[in-house]
């Protein structure tokens, strides 16, 4: 009897919450459509594929065959050249003002040599304050000159080439490993929602009337939970979908297992906030943990753009804490690699014991008690 | 008037502090958390587990193995026997990628007839780590191709060197670039956390009323408002300068003086920003979504991962608009180039510019916020 009253009053909370979602326009958006709105922005920031860089040339050889090689260079319109200047100062003065991303000089005797069948040899000056550009640049210029070079006569056979294959992603673009990620990145943003939702009611005094219903601390926290979770599952598919059909992400998985997976991610991200807003009472504040506990560090610390640094145990311990480390292999497994959960089990786990264990902590520090 | 303002400042700080939660968090937050990610992203990209099959177990094949263990980016951990086995070492991101060396390789590779190929195998659900990943690969067997070659005695082989000079970061690491953008990118998340709050929590808690029956001028309280940011703005960045140049031990190249009168500046043109943001809002979840939309606008447009001149022209015009564009291009000009006045003046007067536009606008919708 007692049982089924309080699985009544969860249903009562959950009535309350739904509608105060659906009728709060920030609130809808804050749990439902911006994660799906932070994908599409964060899929163009990081998108790591420089298409266009502008280089200086120095050409000191000034002969038929370096403006060949120059020609050669430009074929594909990805390396625009801003400027043919006469001296090194010239350079690094484009440099510092940062209107070319490098600089390439063609000493004299380039086409000399190249006649006699020596090697020859340019020298690239780039802009390495901005390494990621910087090792585009020098990857896109040496392939461009290894091809030149190739395409010269008397060249020798080389003994053996390379041929790569890329699994999961043909064309190595970019946006196909990192949209699968951000998912985990912008799957905070219902948390951020429970979070504020919690604090709200504790700073606007709403929650004094709650304290004289009969419902208990875990009624009230788990109809909460109930809600917000069914709230960012819901939030999956538009950002699914944008995904799929704006950025052409392929989805190679089981849709269903991804969305039962997500739940399972948005309760440990949800445990933490349930956890930490049991000891803080503004929104402010809240907003801050979020920010800087959950959110930001989700971007360096997960293996997100660069591998967790395997032999730091601090690097480990905090990829491991933070539910976006094993959201992402899960993400990637299943849009990109097909997996099913017999291979994602530990990860599953992993975010199944963080978050029911936070939410037992919390249901056994909730007081209903006012300060 | 100074009275006035000191009370309303007192006033601020009281609440401040009065919420100790919040002051641990925005003040020792940006410190750890530049430690961490300086750690995790000025990492270079070092030892990505790669699996080779050998089917031809030859010395040259063993030789290629070598020359892959020995690049810094790479380390061959794993000898699987067949691509299968390998695939599920890929699926379980114990490798993230393959090499594989045919059977009668060497034999094939000093024929005159035959041109053998290695495979190499990518995960390319990593993106940015393959990407690096094929680079090391293909640098450390064209050398052994070159090597070879000059063995076999054709002195024909002539080819065009690239020799690459990375200017402002000789050893091309992506850590002082990479750690002085993401200064300036957590002064510019603390610093509006804190001051978009600022009117719309006293509009929510109702006790914007009471502001505006006090003597205080508009823009006094703007002044009022913005000084406890601004403060929090300055010790987070002092805190972090100092992790900057005591921890990873990032050039400082020009004068500090200049760094911190241009830091000032910038924060005081952010906090405008905040400002304006925490007077157009209605509710404090209102300004936290605005908040997260405008720093995702900050990250895209501000040249902090994707050179603005990357951009398209569009997005290159509404950049001007953004001061964590011309803070990023101070910070990196002023510690990475040792630029002067000069090199910086487009910069400084932008934020110049835009401080005075947001001042203006921000005391109009103030009034009718208060209204």
């Amino acid at each position: 009897m007692s049982r089924l009253r309080s699985l009544q009053r969860i249903a009562a909370i959950i009535v309350k919450e739904y509608k105060h979602i659906w009728f709060d326009p920030g609130f809808f958006f804050l749990a439902v459509l911006a994660p799906a709105v932070l994908l599409t922005l964060l899929s163009y920031v990081f998108s790591f594929d420089v298409e266009q860089f502008n280089l200086a040339i120095l050409n000191q050889d000034q002969s038929p065959r370096s403006f060949e090689y120059i020609r050669e260079l430009t074929a594909s319109g990805d390396i625009r050249i801003i400027e043919l200047v006469q001296n090194y100062d010239e350079v690094l003065a484009l440099l510092r003002e940062g209107r070319v991303d490098g600089a390439l000089v063609i000493p004299p005797g380039f086409a000399g040599r190249l006649e006699a069948r020596e090697s020859a040899s340019v020298n690239l000056v780039v802009d390495a304050s901005d390494a990621g550009t910087a090792f585009q640049v020098i990857n896109s210029i040496q392939q461009r000159t290894q091809a030149y070079a190739a395409g010269l006569t008397g060249m020798a056979r080389a003994p053996f080439e390379v041929r790569i294959r890329v699994w999961f992603n043909p064309n190595l673009n970019s946006q196909h490993s990192m949209i699968p990620g951000l998912m985990a990145l912008v799957l905070i943003l219902p948390s951020l929602a429970i979070a504020l939702g919690l604090t709200r009611e504790r700073e606007s005094g709403t929650f004094e009337s709650l304290a004289t219903t009969p419902i208990t601390g875990s009624e009230y926290l788990i109809g909460k939970l109930i809600v917000y979770i069914s709230m960012g599952v819901i939030g999956t598919l538009p950002a699914l979908g944008v995904a799929a059909f704006w950025f052409r992400v392929p989805f190679r998985g089981s849709v269903l297992l991804y969305l039962l997976l997500t739940a399972d991610y948005l309760l440990a991200t949800m445990g933490f906030c349930l956890l930490v807003t049991r000891f803080i009472a503004s929104q402010r504040t809240a907003t801050s943990i979020v920010m800087l506990a959950l959110f930001i560090p989700s971007f360096f610390l997960t293996g997100l753009i660069l591998p967790v640094d395997k032999s730091s145990l601090i690097s480990r311990a905090i990829a491991f804490a933070l539910p976006a480390t094993h959201f992402i292999v899960i993400s990637r497994g299943i849009a990109l690699k097909a997996l099913s959960l017999s291979d994602l089990w530990y990860e599953a786990l992993v975010l199944f014991g963080m978050g029911l264990s936070a939410v037992i902590v919390s249901i056994f520090l909730f007081t209903k008690k006012l300060n | 008037m100074l009275n006035r303002l000191g009370a309303l400042i007192r006033k601020e700080l009281i609440q401040f502090v009065r919420d100790p939660i919040l002051v641990g968090f925005v003040l020792l937050a940006p410190a750890i958390q530049i430690t961490l990610l300086g750690r995790a992203i000025g990492r270079d990209i070092r030892d990505i587990p790669v699996a080779v099959i050998d089917y031809d177990l030859s010395p040259l094949s063993r030789e290629i193995i070598t020359a892959l263990d020995n690049t810094e980016e790479l380390i061959v951990s794993q000898y699987p026997a067949n691509l299968d086995e390998a695939r599920r070492l890929i699926d379980a991101g114990e490798v993230m990628a393959v090499v594989v060396i045919p059977r009668g390789f060497m034999s094939g590779s000093r024929s005159l007839t035959d041109t053998p190929q290695i495979q190499v195998v990518l995960d390319g659900t990593t993106g940015f780590i393959a990407a690096r990943a094929l680079a090391a690969a293909q640098g450390a067997i064209q050398s052994l191709v070159a090597g070879a070659v000059a063995a076999g005695g054709q002195t024909t082989y002539s080819g065009i060197a690239v020799s690459v000079d990375a200017v402002f970061n000789r050893v091309l690491s992506l850590q002082p670039d990479a750690i002085s953008s993401q200064l300036a990118l957590i002064t510019f998340e603390v610093i509006t956390l804190v001051a978009a709050m600022g009117f719309v929590r006293e509009r929510e808690l109702g006790t914007i009323e009471m502001l505006s029956i006090t003597p205080l001028r508009r823009l006094e309280l703007i002044a009022g408002k913005a000084l406890t940011p601004l403060i929090i703005g300055i010790i987070d960045f002092l805190l972090m300068f100092g992790v900057t140049q005591v921890v990873f031990r990032v050039p400082m190249r020009g004068s500090f003086a200049l760094l911190f009168g241009l830091t000032a500046l910038y924060l005081i043109c952010e906090t405008c920003y905040a400002l304006l943001i925490s007077t157009v809002t209605r509710t404090q979840q209102q300004a936290v979504t605005v908040v997260f939309v405008w720093a995702m606008l900050g990250l895209t447009l501000s040249g902090y991962l994707v050179p603005v001149t990357n951009l398209p022209k569009v997005m290159q015009w509404a950049s001007w608009l953004i001061p964590l564009r011309h803070y990023i291009a101070l910070v990196r000009g002023v510690m990475l180039k040792g630029a002067g006045l000069t090199a910086l003046l487009p910069d400084m007067a932008a934020l110049g510019i835009l401080t005075v536009g947001m001042l203006f606008v921000t005391t109009r919708t103030l009034s009718r916020a208060i209204e």
